[in-house]
């Protein structure tokens, strides 16, 4: 028997070590809304400048500002019987509360939480999201525009360039021919990598996403590959495919890319034998485009998928660099993720999924 | 067929004007050129041009500082009939379907071409021309 009290004074003890060190302010309500218990945390985050028993028996409602929508949120809750409810509240310019209410023996048990300082630097954070979000637009509007003007004096050196292939160059010393026709390749090279970062800007702006068959888009890339397929002799095949939801200027973009990717990098003699996958996976649909090409090596493997990157001289392998910066940014808009497997001599297989 | 005598080109970029008449040259398109690449001066000169001097074709770039394309148009529908008349083709970098709906305002404005010129569009431009006006 006297062991039984102490493990209730211990019991109490224990209870009252805890409301009276915690974090948290609390607040018991009995049901006609009149304090029950409050500790003296809960009267400093309150601002509750009277001792914490005198609070005691008084309205709970009081301690409140009458015209907060936290104020009329907890009087209609005692007056419906609602017994639930999780609130934040700024009583004041610079501070943020979390209040959480449960239902508690005979009333209500309100808790509350000074959360200023979380709720600065969620403030700051969304702050700093939006100025990135700002950057970033006007770094995508920059690259459009420095792309489009540019091409403008680059279109008329072209145009002497044609010019002068129209007048014919056989009179100029071959010296000079040989100067010319570099210039001549440099300037279609500029063009070609203007026109890149111009639809590279541009991706996220072809339109809405809807449902596509992904078996028609892989029919229409190979259809605008015709002459490249059957020059090289190339084989592109594939099994059943899915629906997805994409843009589709971008979706035959980003297989386009990556075919013809599959294609351009193996060894000389070897005829292009390109392999596409799909697997279902929960929420997203990955798609698996392998090759037996030359391979990669993994040391490299990150850096293939940053603009203007090369893992090779223009005469081995031409090309500007763009191709896959723009299949990744294709697929992240798309909600997924791209990546390659691969080694050395033994082909690629390049993963990416989209969003279900 | 009537033959063309003046071409006038206008355009603030000299380099891509000069680029035109050369083309123009080449296939013996006009007997001459005149190149303005301020198009304020250019409606100077056939403000003070006898009937004689006026151009047969004028080239107009749109894109310009201070008086542009527009300008030029709008001055032009304000000068005698016979500048009026000038049969004008104009040249832009980036084809805007409002531009294009815009020139059916200005009676003289016979096509709209992408720059660099393509000697080959601006002759069929010419030949429907051509077959609209007796």
């Amino acid at each position: 028997m006297k062991k039984r009290n102490n493990n209730n004074s211990e019991l109490k003890q224990l209870l009252v070590s805890l409301v009276g060190n915690t974090p948290f302010g609390i607040i018991t309500v009995g049901f006609r809304g009149k304090v029950t218990m409050i500790n003296q945390q809960a009267a400093d985050i309150l601002g509750i400048e009277v001792q914490v028993s005198k609070v005691l028996g008084q309205e709970v409602l009081k301690y409140f500002t009458v015209e907060s929508h936290f104020h009329q949120s907890l009087s209609e809750m005692l007056k419906s019987g609602r017994k639930s409810m999780d609130i934040s509240w700024e009583p004041l310019d610079d501070k943020y509360l979390s209040i959480r209410i449960r239902p508690f023996i005979n009333g209500l048990l309100i808790t509350l939480e000074d959360i200023t300082d979380f709720a600065k630097s969620s403030k700051q954070l969304r702050k700093r999201k939006e100025e990135l979000e700002f950057k970033n637009n006007e770094l995508e509007q920059f690259a459009y525009i420095a792309s489009h003007d540019l091409q403008e004096p680059l279109n008329t050196v072209r145009g002497f360039i044609k010019l002068i292939r129209l007048k014919g160059v056989e009179n100029i010393p071959a010296e000079y021919q040989d100067y010319f026709d570099h210039i001549e390749q440099s300037s279609e090279r500029m063009s070609s990598q203007l026109t890149g970062l111009l639809e590279y800007s541009r991706i996220g702006k072809h339109g809405e996403k809807e449902e596509h068959k992904v078996d028609s888009i892989l029919n229409e890339v190979c259809d605008d590959m015709k002459t490249h397929l059957d020059d090289t002799r190339a084989e592109v095949i594939w099994t059943d495919m899915p629906i997805v939801k994409g843009v589709k200027a971008e979706l035959i973009s980003l297989f386009r890319n990556l075919i013809n990717n599959a294609m351009k990098y193996v060894d000389k003699g070897v005829i292009p034998k390109v392999e596409i996958a799909y697997k279902a996976l929960e929420g997203c649909h990955e798609f698996a485009i392998q090759d037996n090409g030359i391979g990669i090596d993994p040391i490299h493997q990150d850096k293939i998928f940053v603009i203007y990157q090369r893992l090779f001289n223009k005469s081995q392998y031409p090309g500007d660099g763009i191709g896959l910066a723009h299949c990744k940014k294709i697929v992240e808009l798309h909600g997924g993720k791209i990546w390659v497997e691969s080694e050395l001599g033994k082909g690629s297989t390049f993963y990416f999924t989209i969003e279900r | 067929m009537k033959q063309i005598k003046k071409i006038l080109l206008i355009d603030d970029d000299a380099s891509i004007n000069f680029l035109h008449s050369e083309v123009l040259k080449h296939y013996t398109i006009s007997a001459s050129y005149d190149l303005m690449d301020s198009s304020k001066a250019a409606m100077e000169t056939i403000q003070k041009s006898s009937v004689e001097e006026l151009p047969d074709l004028i080239l107009l770039d749109l894109n310009m500082p201070v008086f542009n394309g527009w300008d030029f148009l709008d001055e032009m529908s304000v000068q005698r009939e016979a500048v009026q008349n000038i049969p004008t083709v104009i040249l832009t970098s980036s084809m805007n379907p409002d531009d294009i709906d815009r020139t059916e305002n200005y009676s003289n404005v016979i096509g709209f071409l992408s720059k660099p010129l393509d000697v080959d569009e601006l002759t069929e431009l010419m030949k429907l021309y051509r077959a609209r006006t007796p």
